[in-house]
């Protein structure tokens, strides 16, 4: 494992001073492959604070273009970029924003095959996706593949996020909300960015401490936000069992 | 008996299950999760799942948007 060059303890110079970290910390960083799942208001945030910190090889995924109305609170595009894949636009500015980092590019919604195929290969898969049955099928791809999964999501005011290792039997995504269709997006319920960023923001911290296997990841909790009300908790899942995923399998 | 359900405070003149509970509060429907005192309780259980006294009922909307 080399040492960092000096403009390497410079640019993490900050995040290097933490009692947590250090060099080694630091390479396993550079080591780990995450996938994040949808680029939007959740995705853009997270994408941004996970390549400044240095996580090696990042994962995007999302089938959209940027919108005008996308800009608000998905940080990562310009208004001339309206028309274009949001996975491009991410590539571009991450990289300038890191160029250490390597950053691939997956300009499709993934099926559940897909990702089983794809999942083997990462450290972490982060959910900032807009729909129910993508994040059911990425639940279900996480139980089977045994790879960390922390979802994240948020509609109006309220912001929920979820840390989950499905297969260890403490409860799924699917166990959580069993019949979920779907549910409204941001354009039908409406949302404030800071609200996303606020989710997107703890996702992206979890995701770094679990890389860097340092302080308490909730898996196996429901935390829930207010915005409005300005409240929050944490709920503990349980496994259902008639859970089709996590359970019945077994 | 007294109970909590979304911060509210209620009152059940005779035991009952939580599934009947949210049925009479035309809760019962598709994409929500119950906690009861910070436990989410899962959907094969909410028939049998008896209320207590002192039970702190939450329900959640299931939410998609990134």
């Amino acid at each position: 494992m080399s040492e960092l060059i000096p403009a390497q303890q410079l640019r993490y110079s900050a995040q290097l001073l933490l009692p947590e970290m250090d060099e080694r910390q630091q390479q396993r960083l550079f080591a780990s492959k995450v996938l994040i799942i949808g680029l939007g208001g959740l995705g853009s945030v997270v994408a941004s604070y996970l390549a400044g910190a240095g996580v090696g090889q990042l994962l995007l995924a999302d089938d959209d273009r940027v919108s005008l109305s996308n800009l608000p609170r998905q940080l990562l595009y310009s208004s001339a970029e309206v028309g274009l894949h949001k996975v491009d636009c991410a590539k571009a500015r991450l990289t300038a924003q890191n160029p250490e980092i390597a950053i691939s590019t997956l300009p499709k919604r993934l099926t559940l095959a897909e990702l089983q195929v794809l999942l083997p290969e990462v450290d972490l898969v982060l959910d900032c996706t807009d729909n129910a049955s993508s994040r059911l099928a990425i639940n279900q791809a996480c139980y089977t593949q045994q790879v960390p999964l922390i979802s994240g999501a948020a509609t109006g005011w309220q912001g929920q996020l979820l840390a989950l290792k499905p297969w260890l039997g403490q409860g799924c995504y699917q166990c959580l909300y069993p019949d979920w269709q779907d549910s409204p997006s941001c354009l039908q319920s409406g949302i404030l960015g800071p609200l996303v960023g606020m989710v997107a923001c703890q996702q992206a911290l979890l995701a770094l401490q679990y890389l860097l296997n340092i302080g308490v990841i909730p898996f196996g909790h429901l935390r829930y936000f207010d915005g409005l009300q300005g409240t929050s908790g944490q709920l503990q899942l349980q496994q259902d069992p008639d859970c089709p995923v996590c359970a019945l399998n077994e | 008996m007294q109970i909590q359900f979304n911060q509210q405070p209620y009152t059940l003149s005779s035991p009952t299950t939580l599934a009947v509970f949210l049925a009479s509060q035309q809760q019962l429907r598709a994409g929500i999760a119950v906690a009861i005192n910070q436990q989410v309780i899962p959907r094969s259980h909410w028939d049998s799942q008896s209320l207590q006294e002192g039970d702190n009922i939450m329900l959640f909307t299931a939410i998609a948007g990134g």
